[in-house]
């Protein structure tokens, strides 16, 4: 396995009974960086997150991982506490259940979203418990953590505040974290690296940086072509006026104009185009 | 027993120990000269090793790992530094010490009530026997009881539906093999004229004519009315023309008896517990 690499999944999928959740993904996870893990509801991203984290065999396929300290923690998408242990008891849990235990930056975490350690679980506001279950995870000491849907239930505020912490964590201890979220806009400024699924197939994957300059924005007059060569991801005729999103760096002579795509709109284009493909 | 199976399971070892406490403090102030209390202690006496049994099945068993189903905890708990199918049987034998110590207790203050019971009647009641007090016999019982619940909470993931399941199930098991499969579980002996010997398990009894075979009640009376008409009840105690047998399993035979229960108890621990695990290890290991 290459350096540089925290997790690399070949040929995964997962079948149940009758539906197929996830097919044939391949991908590696950058060491040491974020990732997030982009997909509609029902796309699979939470059966891929339990695939990786060891909770659900894969139908075929597998998932490699580095040689040497190699620990994943997982963060579902619930948040699971025992209810009835005190915040305390679950930082004891996690040192029973992990082989290394970092006590300290797991109280370092509690302390900074102020969560009382001798309230039960089960009394805390739900964003009190996801910063339990985070606490829980990032004392573990993992070289990969993956989160589901961690923003889910935070307010806007908290949100901007675990980012912070979040990324602070990964420079700190060369942790890997791979996230998954429906919503792009949580995205900006923290994941650098992006996997995206479409029910269940991975659409796109690569630096977020990269993606962004292999895609374009042309805008010029009504035209059924686009004006350079390369794939139309979204085309759409207003008036006398066309745009083509396109997977293209090619410049473009007057009167057309080429603009710098945002993530939302790549992400929105390519999941569209997935959805048409498969109907 | 480990901080966090003490944690997790502390409320269902405080009030099985509770129940048994109380149980403790019921049985040596029980006035068996009083007629409705000689009635508690014939009832405790039946139903309190089993309803002990029962216990460990519902609440300690099923929702094991149901609960763990249940409220998602099992994403935070199985992972792949610590595997579910290791989780499982750290549970699982951490809890087997105060299953043993209990299910002893259990055993010493049923042993007393049922001294205090024979002590007090010439005839104790047909119930009231030592058969189930027989230590291995009781232990694995109780045994079965946790690995059934262990397996229901393992297929239902969920907690009172496990719990439902199991309850039905045990029952069914005790109710079945204790009182109607158990004096079948070696052919019986037939005495023919003369009584089983003292402390035997009774079977069963009937009629039957001169060759052999056996009379149902209505056809003996007839065979008896037909030979002589005057003393057809002198005639049915006779053994002139129809005998009587008594079907039974002698008292030396208890012991036998005993220790083929305790095999099949023995059994659907053991085949309970390894059905959990496997289940487990296939629902988590392609």
């Amino acid at each position: 396995m290459t350096e540089g690499i925290a997790l690399a999944v070949e040929g995964l999928g997962k079948r149940y009974r009758r539906k197929v959740a996830l097919r044939d993904c391949s991908f590696e996870l950058p060491a040491g960086r974020v990732s997030a893990l982009v997909g509609m509801n029902g796309a699979g991203k939470t059966t891929l997150l339990s695939v990786l984290a060891g909770l659900l065999p894969p139908t075929e396929g597998r998932v490699r991982l580095p040689a040497g300290e190699r620990r994943i923690a997982f963060v579902a998408q619930e948040k699971p506490l025992y209810r009835h242990f005190s915040v305390r008891d679950m930082l004891r849990l996690g040192s029973k259940l992990n082989t290394v235990w970092d006590q300290q930056r797991a109280l370092d975490w509690l302390a900074r979203f102020d969560v009382p350690l001798d309230r039960p679980c089960g009394k805390l506001s739900g964003g009190q418990q996801a910063q339990v279950s985070f606490a829980v995870a990032i004392g573990s000491r993992p070289s990969v953590l993956l989160l589901d849907e961690p923003l889910s239930n935070l307010d806007p505020l908290a949100r901007r505040e675990v980012v912070k912490e979040l990324l602070s964590a990964v420079v700190d201890t060369d942790m890997t974290v791979l996230m998954s979220t429906h919503v792009v806009a949580e995205l900006s400024g923290v994941a650098d690296h992006l996997l995206l699924l479409g029910d269940g197939e991975l659409v796109l994957s690569g630096d977020v940086d990269d993606l962004l300059a292999a895609h374009r924005n042309y805008a010029g007059p009504r035209s059924e072509r686009p004006p350079v060569p390369g794939e139309v991801l979204v085309a759409s005729h207003v008036g006398g006026q066309s745009t083509f999103l396109m997977e293209s760096f090619e410049p473009v002579a007057a009167p057309w104009t080429a603009r710098p795509v945002t993530l939302e709109d790549l992400v929105l284009a390519r999941l569209e185009n997935a959805r048409a493909v498969a109907a | 027993m480990s901080w966090l199976t003490w944690r997790l399971q502390r409320s269902t070892i405080i009030a099985a120990v509770a129940l048994i406490a109380v149980f403790a403090v019921v049985v040596p102030n029980l006035d068996l000269s009083s007629h409705l209390d000689s009635r508690a202690a014939n009832g405790l006496f039946v139903l309190g090793p089993p309803a002990f049994a029962t216990v460990v099945a519902v609440f300690w068993g099923a929702p094991l790992v149901a609960r763990e189903y249940e409220h998602n905890t099992y994403k935070l708990v199985w992972s792949r530094d610590r595997s579910a199918t290791r989780w499982l049987a750290v549970r699982v034998g951490q809890l087997l010490a105060p299953l043993v110590v209990l299910t002893i207790a259990v055993n010493l203050i049923t042993r007393v009530l049922y001294d205090r019971i024979v002590a007090a009647s010439q005839y104790p009641p047909s119930d009231v026997t030592p058969y189930d007090l027989w230590p291995p016999l009781q232990l694995t019982m109780v045994l079965a009881a946790f690995g059934l619940g262990i397996l229901a909470g393992m297929v239902a993931r969920s907690s009172v539906p496990a719990m439902g399941i199991t309850l039905v199930v045990y029952a069914a098991l005790r109710i079945g093999l204790g009182m109607f499969a158990r004096p079948y579980l070696l052919p019986p002996l037939r005495y023919i004229g003369e009584g089983p010997p003292d402390g035997s398990m009774p079977v069963g009894f009937g009629y039957l004519d001169g060759a052999g075979h056996e009379l149902s009640k209505s056809d003996a009376v007839t065979q008896c009315a037909a030979t002589s008409p005057t003393g057809v009840q002198k005639c049915m105690g006779s053994n002139q023309i129809v005998r009587q047998y008594v079907d039974a399993q002698p008292p030396d035979r208890i012991q036998d008896l005993q220790l083929i229960e305790f095999g099949i108890y023995a059994a659907i621990a053991a085949v309970t517990l390894a059905a959990a695990w496997l289940v487990l290890r296939r629902r988590m290991v392609a």
